[in-house]
């Protein structure tokens, strides 16, 4: 048995347009492991949504693999494993809350006896409970997410594909949803996340994938890709022109930083010193997400 | 299979549309024929006469929804017109018998479902 | 999976409830109550009035369900695509065809059970004057049903590969062509005509598509003329085979579809 809930290998897909072909994957190599929060994270276009679908069923690859807990994606039996949180949550606004999560629930296979006590928890889960007979139509934005995921979880699947998951929240709205999804995690739901806030993708996920270009261009933890290898970051407040030399950055509120080798920390130490500055912190560079997918972009395009 | 069910279209459909347009025994009048064999074919003239019969009552009590006071137009009047008397009249006797065709039909269509049936499942394994 | 497309149609069937498509269905209905006092006050005679009444009211249902049939198929799965509905959907573990299966059963019961309520209003409605309930009615109208299920059918098949105003210009086209009776295509392009080509062409069409002018057997009730049990069997299984027919094909050009 794998322990991967995801796995895919040399995906393509081609899509025939207006004059031309447009190639969305080029060969995806994707693994995520049961038990992970995994960000996927890319720019608009760069086949993240494609992907996305073949692993529905919903897109026809035209070759390479895709595993679904083991099974073929797209089967119905790969579709009984996973929960799906569409990229614009749209439902049938004229239907109640809980009457269309027991619709969602009976064709998701759950059993009669089941659904409605099933339906009442993912509400509750999601912090919809008092809100059960209500409308879709009645709910703001946030809320509309929020039944998403509560209607992603109603067959209690051990897979939640979530795409784009905050994308148009207002940030308390993110915030709980962030809140929402480590407590999934916590009860050992493997969540396959996809997004353009790096900064939600750095706080919730334990590995990332980066797609440019219908390839995915590097992939790991968080302390792999964000780590700058034999490098440090020193935070100092004091005169920047007598430091010329060693190129500070403006850092928050009147602070500088410069990254220098690992080796080279006492004698720029000392310069700093010497120079009447004062050494806030010293610690391993990082960069941001955001930087990791720019020099990607960057260097993508450029190949 | 691609190549057997355009087959069985031209067997199916192949004659009839081998056959020159007025010789073409389309189903309704084919019932429509095998009727008149036992009754008789009737002429146009025959049909407007019985509608002009068939009108007449409604004529003496005022009615206006009948063609049997546009009768005498009827030498001068359009193609259409003529068609639409005809076709009224000729209507309720189409129905008579018609149901052997009909099946036939129905069985042609069957048919096609069980080639695109057979066609799916040799496909999916 | 025969539960998961009742699942489906019951999300049809509320949809269009809540979305008020019913309220036409009773304006019609309105109309078709008031009908034969309207008709009778112009005093034409009791056979007469009859006569009229139920014509003009089953020529009324007839439009309104070829109407609703292209509108209903045309938007039945499309409508879902554009509003992103049915991603969730299809993402549940149902195969497309039970999906598509719950979207035509559901078509299928809007437009059989609103042209039942439509043919029983009219036939109530005459039987109030007339004193003399016509159930023959009830049962032409009912072959109206099966006419426009099948082009219902016909437009759920169109609409899975062309947009939607192709899709009911495809249906409108072949509820004409398909309707055209076999005599129209005589009186006109046959014996009126020089050209065997457009005959050919008439006749050719008309061969491969539902034959629509079989479902309509107004005039029996109209000049109150017997139908045949056998007949209305054969229309029946007739239009079930053209449904299947189009199901299937849909089926085919809908499994393939990149969503």
């Amino acid at each position: 048995m794998s322990d991967l809930a995801l796995e895919v290998r040399e995906l393509r897909k081609t899509y025939k347009t207006v004059g031309g072909t447009q190639e969305a994957l080029r060969g995806l190599d994707l693994s995520v492991r049961k038990g992970q929060v995994y960000g996927y994270v890319g720019p608009n276009g760069a086949g993240k949504s494609t992907s996305i679908k073949i692993l529905l069923g919903l897109v026809r690859p035209d070759s390479g693999t895709a595993l679904v807990m083991g099974h073929p994606a797209g089967s119905v039996e790969a579709r009984r494993l996973l929960g799906y949180l569409p990229e614009v949550a749209v439902y049938h606004e004229f239907m109640g809350a809980e009457e269309l999560l027991v619709l969602h629930a009976a064709l998701a296979g759950v059993s009669a006896s089941d659904r409605l006590s099933r339906c009442r928890t993912a509400l509750e889960m999601v912090g919809l409970g008092s809100r059960m007979k209500s409308r879709i139509r009645e709910f703001s934005k946030g809320m509309k997410q929020r039944f998403g995921i509560a209607q992603a979880l109603v067959a209690d699947p051990p897979l939640l594909v979530l795409d784009e998951l905050t994308s148009g929240l207002d940030p308390i709205a993110q915030l709980e949803l962030k809140e929402l999804i480590l407590s999934l995690k916590e009860r050992g739901i493997t969540i396959f996340f996809s997004s353009h806030m790096m900064s939600e993708v750095e706080t919730v996920c334990d590995s990332i994938g980066i797609i440019h270009q219908g390839k995915l261009r590097a992939e790991g933890t968080l302390q792999d890709l964000l780590s700058i290898e034999n490098r440090v970051a020193i935070h100092f407040r004091g005169p920047t022109d007598e430091l010329a030399e060693l190129n500070p950055q403006p850092a928050k509120a009147g602070e500088q930083v410069i990254t220098v080798e690992q080796a080279g920390t006492d004698a720029a130490l000392d310069r700093i010193r010497q120079a009447g500055g004062s050494i806030l912190t010293v610690a391993p560079a990082k960069r941001h997400l955001e930087d990791v997918l720019h020099q990607l972009v960057t260097a993508g395009e450029a190949a | 299979m691609r190549v057997l069910s355009l087959l069985l279209l031209v067997f199916l459909f192949g004659p009839a549309w081998a056959q020159p347009p007025s010789a073409s025994a389309s189903p309704a009048e084919h019932v429509h024929d095998e009727h008149c064999e036992h009754e008789h074919e009737l002429t146009e003239e025959e049909i407007l006469h019985r509608h002009h019969q068939h009108g007449q009552e409604e004529v003496e009590a005022g009615s206006e929804y009948t063609s049997a006071g546009l009768h005498a137009q009827v030498e001068n009047a359009p193609a259409l017109y003529k068609f639409m008397i005809r076709e009224s009249n000729s209507e309720p006797f189409r129905l008579k018998g018609q149901s052997v065709l009909v099946w036939r039909d129905t069985a042609v269509v069957c048919a096609l479902n069980l080639v695109i049936i057979f066609w799916f499942y040799r496909r999916r394994q | 999976m025969i539960l998961k497309i009742y699942y489906l149609s019951k999300l049809y069937l509320l949809e269009q409830i809540r979305r008020q498509v019913h309220l036409v269905t009773l304006f019609l209905a309105v109309i078709l109550l008031m009908l034969p006092a309207y008709v009778n006050s112009f005093s034409l005679g009791l056979s007469a009035f009859e006569r009229v009444a139920k014509d003009f009211g089953l020529t009324l249902i007839s439009f309104y369900a070829v109407a609703m049939a292209i509108f209903l198929g045309v938007t039945a799965v499309s409508s879902d695509l554009e509003r992103r509905t049915l991603y969730p959907l299809l993402a549940r573990p149902i195969p497309r065809w039970a999906y598509l299966m719950g979207k035509f059963v559901g078509v299928l019961v809007v437009l059989v059970s609103s042209v039942l309520v439509l043919s029983c209003c009219l036939m109530l409605s005459i039987a109030a004057l007339a004193k003399f309930a016509d159930g023959q009615l009830i049962v032409v109208a009912l072959c109206y049903a099966l006419e426009a299920s099948v082009l219902a059918a016909a437009c759920i098949f169109f609409s899975t590969f062309s947009s939607p105003p192709l899709a009911g210009v495809l249906g409108v086209f072949l509820y004409f062509v398909g309707g055209l009776s076999q005599s129209f295509i005589s009186f006109f392009l046959v014996e009126d005509r020089e050209s065997p080509a457009v005959a050919m062409l008439a006749r050719g069409l008309k061969m491969v598509m539902p034959h629509f002018d079989l479902f309509r057997v107004k005039n029996a009730v109209v000049y109150t003329l017997p139908l045949e049990p056998a007949y209305l069997l054969s229309i029946t299984g007739y239009a079930l085979a053209w449904m299947l027919l189009f199901v299937l094909l849909a089926e085919r050009v809908f499994a393939r579809k990149d969503l």
